[in-house]
């Protein structure tokens, strides 16, 4: 059914005042979210300043990305996937025992949503702050092994176990080219453990008292699946 | 400044600057257009709060993965920031309570979809949104910060007028917006297109870094993700342009998008490039909430015409910039 016809759209009944409050508050917020999107991949000295200004709007409103990662890839080893394991047992020390069970997370949700992929994240954060040969009083050794006594903990509590081998690892991706493998990198199975490098090993443990304990195993280096630019 | 100018008089510099920005935002807008993005929207942090359904304890809970004191440590960084994160589940201290703000949660976000008292539901999902954004940032992904600059335009937005409860009630006007063209509507949308627009371009821009999306490695370096891919297509490796035309169209349509999509010419190329680009990224991404949210949020991009279902006059009102 037609609809009586109005009349055109006439300018906005706004007064100049108010036209002009209107435009100062949207140059400000185009200014902050403009400078919180500008410094969402890399931040100079400058723009860490300015972002951390305008913080208590832009933060509080998640209108600052703040390092999403929206390349979504740029094949550095820390754009691969990582996932948390953690070998439960049932009680300590582990060494003359066999996990009661072993866990990787994510252990549950679809492929295509959410749930599962926030597993991920966690574990990629992980990765993101274990670097070999750190200070093992530096930040970032503290917020990996923070991580693994959650995780460590969770999963204890979920599995009535006293004792868990928290380990973060990343799995290497196949190159393109088959021929660029490395010796020992099977071409079939990209799953293969050869493709798995321990970034965090972590025991944890619930002691007498019921706290959480966390004890940082040392790290080893890896060999990659593609071979050098020089060795091919 | 208010004068109009004499008809022999060419307006200065400074007068069609002034002319063009009150043209820009203050010409009045069909409130429509908001209505789809409020269904859009509120669809979407429906599902991503109802995703957190079945880990909500897991997550949150005591003894969770992710306490809040390791949230917290985590988001601060070595530099220990100040942080202006607060979350209603910070106030959960069981998980019957957990349980209590997360269901109030949901129905928030689909008294939103619904439209029932839009505005005020509108504020309730931000909030709550944004509550389980700041609890733990260390497990956001791409989605959040795209959904939470909608939530928080919709706040403002006459987005309660069409496809709504609201409308059906008979809300109050405050309640759920004016039905007429208004430049409430058009500064919401004007400011919805600028915001994905510049996420277009950071999205564009970050992909310039590295060598991956230059070489046309980039898709292939997602195929190869064994436990994020939701499909195997590691057969494509026998397909190297494709591979590389593929990862080059998305990173140039994500440069391009920004730029192009102002234009009347050439913003149904760039939607349709980015809608198909999108798609093409879920299989390798398993992104999938991320990918068909930025694909249906396009419809903040769409010409006048294409809302006029009602017939009357008003209908050929400028969508924004259509």
């Amino acid at each position: 059914m037609k609809t009586p016809p109005e009349p055109a759209l006439q300018p906005a009944p706004l007064s100049e005042l108010a036209k002009g409050l209107l435009s100062l508050a949207l140059i400000l917020h185009l200014i902050c979210v403009g400078t919180a999107l500008v410094s969402n991949f890399r931040r100079s000295s400058v723009l860490e300043k300015l972002v951390s200004l305008y913080a208590p709007y832009t933060q509080l409103l998640n209108l600052d990305p703040d390092r999403t990662p929206y390349h979504l890839t740029h094949g550095d080893p820390l754009d691969d996937d990582a996932v948390l394991v953690a070998d439960l047992y049932a009680d300590s020390p582990v060494a003359q025992q066999q996990p009661v069970k072993t866990v990787t997370l994510p252990d549950r949700g679809s492929r295509w949503l959410e749930s599962r992929r926030r597993y991920l994240s966690l574990a990629r954060a992980v990765q993101t702050h274990a670097p070999a040969d750190r200070d093992p009083d530096d930040y970032e050794t503290l917020v990996i092994t923070t991580v693994a006594r959650d995780v460590g903990r969770r999963l204890l509590d979920e599995h009535k176990a006293r004792h868990a081998v928290v380990r973060c690892v990343r799995r290497m991706s196949q190159p393109r080219l088959l021929a660029d493998l490395n010796p020992g990198f099977p071409a079939s199975d990209p799953r293969a453990p050869a493709y798995d490098v321990t970034v965090l090993t972590a025991d944890v443990w619930i002691d007498e008292d019921g706290q959480t304990q966390v004890a940082r195993r040392a790290a080893r280096s890896e060999l990659a699946p593609l071979r050098p630019e020089g060795a091919r | 400044m208010s004068a109009m100018p004499n008809k022999l008089d060419e307006p200065t510099w400074s007068q069609q600057w002034q002319r063009a920005w009150e043209s820009f935002w203050f010409t009045p807008a069909d409130p429509r257009p908001l209505a789809a993005v409020r269904i859009v929207v509120g669809l979407t942090a429906l599902i991503y709060l109802w995703s957190f359904s079945y880990d909500l304890a897991r997550w949150f809970g005591p003894h969770g993965l992710v306490p809040e004191d390791t949230a917290r440590l985590i988001a601060r960084g070595p530099d220990e920031r100040t942080l202006y994160r607060y979350s209603l589940l910070s106030l959960a201290r069981s998980p019957a309570e957990l349980w209590v703000v997360h269901v109030a949660s949901i129905a928030a976000a689909a008294a939103l979809t619904i439209g029932l008292a839009t505005r005020l539901s509108a504020v309730l999902t931000l909030a709550c949104v944004l509550s389980y954004v700041h609890r733990a940032p260390v497990i956001g992904g791409l989605l959040e910060p795209v959904l939470s600059m909608f939530l928080f335009y919709l706040c403002f937005a006459p987005a309660g007028t069409s496809c709504s409860l609201d409308k059906l009630l008979g809300m109050p006007a405050w309640l759920c917006g004016s039905d007429r063209p208004g430049v409430a509507a058009a500064i919401c949308l004007r400011l919805m297109q600028i915001h994905l627009a510049a996420l277009y371009a950071v999205m564009g821009a970050s992909k310039l870094y590295g060598n991956a999306w230059w070489d046309g490695d980039a898709i292939w370096l997602l195929v190869a993700q064994t436990h994020s891919r939701p499909l195997d297509l590691t057969g494509l490796r026998e397909w190297p342009y494709l591979l590389s035309g593929w990862a080059h169209l998305v990173a140039y349509t994500q440069l391009a998008f920004p730029a192009l999509v102002w234009s009347r010419l050439t913003r149904p190329i760039m939607l349709a490039l980015a809608t198909l680009t999108w798609l093409s990224l879920i299989p390798v991404t398993g992104q999938t909430l991320f990918c068909l949210f930025m694909i249906a949020t396009s419809v903040v991009y769409l010409p006048g015409w294409v809302w006029r279902w009602g017939g009357s006059a008003r209908d050929a009102a400028l969508i924004g910039g259509g």
